[in-house]
């Protein structure tokens, strides 16, 4: 079992039409876009820099996405420490890893998720202890055999 | 068997919401919807809970079938007590169950919570996959009209 959340697809375009298409305000929203949702996207593609998302179904109830730029390799690679704030007030922490690469003169894109979805497990991660999702997938499966 | 708090009847039929997480009861009579904050908490209780390889190991041990306090005890080589506060701790979030048989206290895994923890992760895998394919479609849309 993968100790990551791990999310593929294949794209029929370049890496660097993919890339680019990733660090352009109309892919990243794209990229968010639920139908009729509100979607507001700015970005500063630069190491250290932050690409801010604000979305949701309406202005009432939306959610935001802090992503703090870590690595840019271009067109291979993006990672970034994401911060994700809820309706409710909750706060998420976690980071993302974008993949691009060459696949048959397509893009296999890959999104990698490391991080904990609760308080308590972010505490525990930054003590050492990987991947809550891991754990918990694990747990399901060992207590249903 | 004993159960963490009293719950109305139809939240087994609650289910999470595609996004945030919060759910709504599928009985179109009850209409029940739990507060966000609500679910987080016990999501956040059944993560915390799972976080320790000791009561892992409890449920996996569970998982083959109901056994004691006791039985519990010797093989984590832990004191009945300690045991004791690791299934309070399960218990809690209705990963296990436990009824008092005779002098002894029986555990049994309850998969209510666990199944929760599994359907929110679900939504969230879901959720993820789904802008990775809308943005997808979006590039080879572009990329096609060039």
């Amino acid at each position: 079992m993968s100790k990551d959340v791990r999310f593929e697809r294949v794209i029929d375009a370049a890496p660097e039409a993919v890339f680019d298409a990733f660090t352009a305000a109309d892919g990243q929203k794209a990229f968010y876009s639920e139908k009729g949702w509100i979607v507001e996207s700015h970005c500063d593609l630069r190491v250290g820099g932050v690409w801010t998302v604000t979305f949701g179904p309406s202005r009432d109830e939306l959610f935001q996405h802090v992503h703090l730029f870590r690595v840019i390799d271009r067109p291979r690679r993006i990672f970034v420490d994401t911060t994700e704030s809820r309706p409710d007030g909750a706060r998420v922490e976690y980071q993302t890893e974008f993949i691009f690469k060459e696949r048959d003169g397509k893009t296999l894109m890959t999104m990698i998720h490391r991080g904990l979805p609760t308080a308590e497990l972010r505490d525990e991660h930054q003590a050492g202890v990987p991947d809550a999702f891991t754990r918990l997938e694990q747990a399901i499966q060992e207590s249903r055999r | 068997m004993s159960s963490r708090r009293g719950r109305p009847r139809c939240e087994q039929e609650l289910r999470s919401g595609p996004v945030d997480g919060s759910i709504t009861c599928r009985d179109p009579v009850c209409r029940y919807t739990a507060p966000i904050s609500a679910v987080s908490d016990d999501l956040d209780r059944t993560f915390f809970a799972l976080s320790d390889p000791t009561r892992r190991g409890i449920l996996e041990r569970l998982g083959r079938g109901p056994a004691t306090i006791g039985e519990l005890a010797a093989p984590f080589g832990l004191t009945l007590n300690g045991v004791k506060k690791h299934v309070g701790i399960l218990e809690e979030v209705d990963l296990v169950v436990t009824a008092k048989v005779g002098r002894a206290r029986v555990c049994q895994l309850g998969l209510a919570q666990l199944e929760g923890a599994t359907e929110w992760i679900d939504d969230y895998r879901r959720t993820w996959q789904r802008r990775l394919d809308r943005f997808g479609t979006y590039v080879e849309r572009n990329d096609a009209q060039r």
